[in-house]
């Protein structure tokens, strides 16, 4: 029933009152020549009002005047007549066209390029590399010679492994696989001795090449030589210079110490947003509110971006809204304990990145004292066995 | 009085058609140019080989068929479809008579 009615507004069709003295007559005069007529209903007397579709309307006139009755339009209805209404509009169609003409043509333009993969390249050097090569925004699309720029960036840029070039409507994805780069080559005639990184008191050393200048418990410094590339003999030779190498294992002592506030901030929201809307144009941001900022004091951010695309065409238009939620910060007193555990786990991850990383924890020891009745001051004491031996040239 | 009498004769005896469709046991709507009726709950009457329409008031509708008029009474009837062979019709039907 629902295709009918769709199938009979595509048509079009007229709403008509038919009157005279036997409109009936009028009705099965249509129907004997197949002329659709539905919906009918009687208002009034010898007066119907019924639905013909307009097909069947321009067959009328001769039944008309066969069953002597009277035909008035009440109604015109449809997509046909929808059409003629539209195509009256000269303004209307111009604008039309005009809109379409320029999405085209401005489709014909870069308006966005997205890096993919770049982890420690920097994005605005490969940016400024690719319009080097043409492609930026506002760039001509058919202009772009996507194999060139592949092939150019590969030779200038040795870090990269791949890249690939993907057009998509105004959006370029370019695609790249970064390089593990080679390690630097080990030079084994350069001459060198081994000093401490850190202080600490040594536990261990394995020497494999070079003279030890220290002895297992004796305590470093920093900057203390440890093993020396100069090999000297008792035995007249000449002294020979090599490339000191070995592992100095000592422990190490980390010392830190912070204080800690008792009460912690809790964030509640109180249920009020703001939106900001911001029009993406053809490579122009356009901020649809008159500050791009919220008037909450304390608030969190979202936000939600959106393309036009035509199938899976970037058309260069989007729409980026920003949320922001208001914030109602209350402050909420802990336990001592809780406190310290946390201020002590916050202190063991910052000791922990110092370390080298084939460092061992051999003990830690955690204080507290309680300062006031706000804030407590934590002391983490970490011991750590870990190789200070560093490569240093005389 | 010529055209009364074949009207008698199909009253009292089974017409050609009607004894054929039952001989070979087909409905007789297939064979015979007779009425068919359908009627959904009282709300919906679509009334097939009928020939035409003679009287439409919201109360009342008559349709002339091959032998005899169906006058179809009712509330607020509407034609909801109308062909050269069937007729559809919603409302309220309170009655159906033959005349």
């Amino acid at each position: 029933m629902l295709l009918t009615r769709f199938l009979r507004w595509l048509y079009g069709y007229v709403v008509i009152t038919v009157s005279g003295p036997y409109p009936e007559r009028f009705l099965s005069v249509c129907a004997t020549r197949r002329i659709l007529i539905w919906d009918v209903f009687p208002c009034g007397s010898n007066v119907l009002k019924c639905h013909v579709s307009i097909r069947g309307f321009r067959l009328l006139p001769p039944i008309i005047c066969k069953t002597a009755v009277h035909v008035k339009i009440i109604e015109k209805r449809g997509f046909p007549l929808l059409f003629v209404r539209i195509l009256k509009r000269k303004l209307f169609l111009i604008g039309l066209a005009v809109t379409m003409l320029s999405v085209i043509v401005l489709n014909q333009f870069i308006w966005k390029i997205e890096i993919v993969g770049c982890e420690n390249l920097s994005g605005a050097h490969l940016t400024q590399k690719l319009s080097d090569y043409g492609l930026k925004v506002g760039a001509f699309r058919p202009y772009i010679d996507e194999k060139k720029i592949q092939n150019r960036m590969l030779i200038e840029i040795p870090e990269l492994a791949w890249l690939w070039v993907n057009k998509s409507g105004s959006k370029v994805t370019v695609e790249i696989k970064e390089r593990i780069m080679p390690p630097d080559m080990y030079d084994a005639g350069a001459y060198c001795d081994l000093i401490a990184a850190k202080d600490g008191v040594i536990h261990s050393m394995v020497i494999k090449n070079g003279v030890p200048m220290v002895s297992l418990g004796d305590t470093v410094r920093q900057g203390d030589l440890l093993v020396s590339g100069l090999i000297l003999s008792e035995k007249g030779v000449e002294p020979r210079q090599v490339q000191s190498e070995g592992e100095v294992r000592a422990r190490v002592w980390y010392e830190k110490t912070k204080a800690f506030s008792l009460l912690s901030p809790v964030q509640n929201e109180t249920g009020k947003t703001e939106k900001k809307h911001t029009l993406h144009l053809f490579g122009k941001d356009v901020n649809l509110f008159h500050s791009a900022e919220t008037t909450f004091s304390d608030y969190s951010k979202e936000s939600i971006e959106k393309e036009l695309s035509f199938f899976g065409y970037y058309l260069g238009l989007g729409i980026s809204s920003t949320i922001f939620k208001e914030q109602n910060i209350t402050y909420e007193k802990n336990t001592v304990e809780s406190t310290v555990q946390k201020g002590a786990l916050e202190l063991s991850t910052a000791i922990d990145e110092e370390t080298t990383t084939d460092s061992m924890l051999k003990e830690s020891r955690t204080e507290h004292t309680v300062i006031d009745e706000d804030t407590v001051l934590v002391t983490v004491v970490a011991e750590y066995i870990e190789n200070i031996a560093q490569k240093n040239k005389p | 009085m010529k055209k009364t009498r074949p009207a008698k004769r199909v009253e009292n005896k089974k017409s050609r058609t009607q004894r054929l469709s039952s001989l070979l046991e087909i409905p007789l709507d297939m064979v015979a140019d007779v009425p068919r009726i359908t009627l959904n709950d009282n709300r919906e009457l679509s009334v097939e080989n009928y020939k035409s329409i003679e009287g439409y008031e919201p109360d009342e509708i008559i349709l002339r068929s091959k032998n005899y008029r169906i006058i179809i009474t009712g509330k607020s009837l509407q034609i909801i479809a109308i062909t050269n062979d069937e007729i559809l019709i919603q409302g309220t039907v309170c009655g159906l008579s033959f005349v």
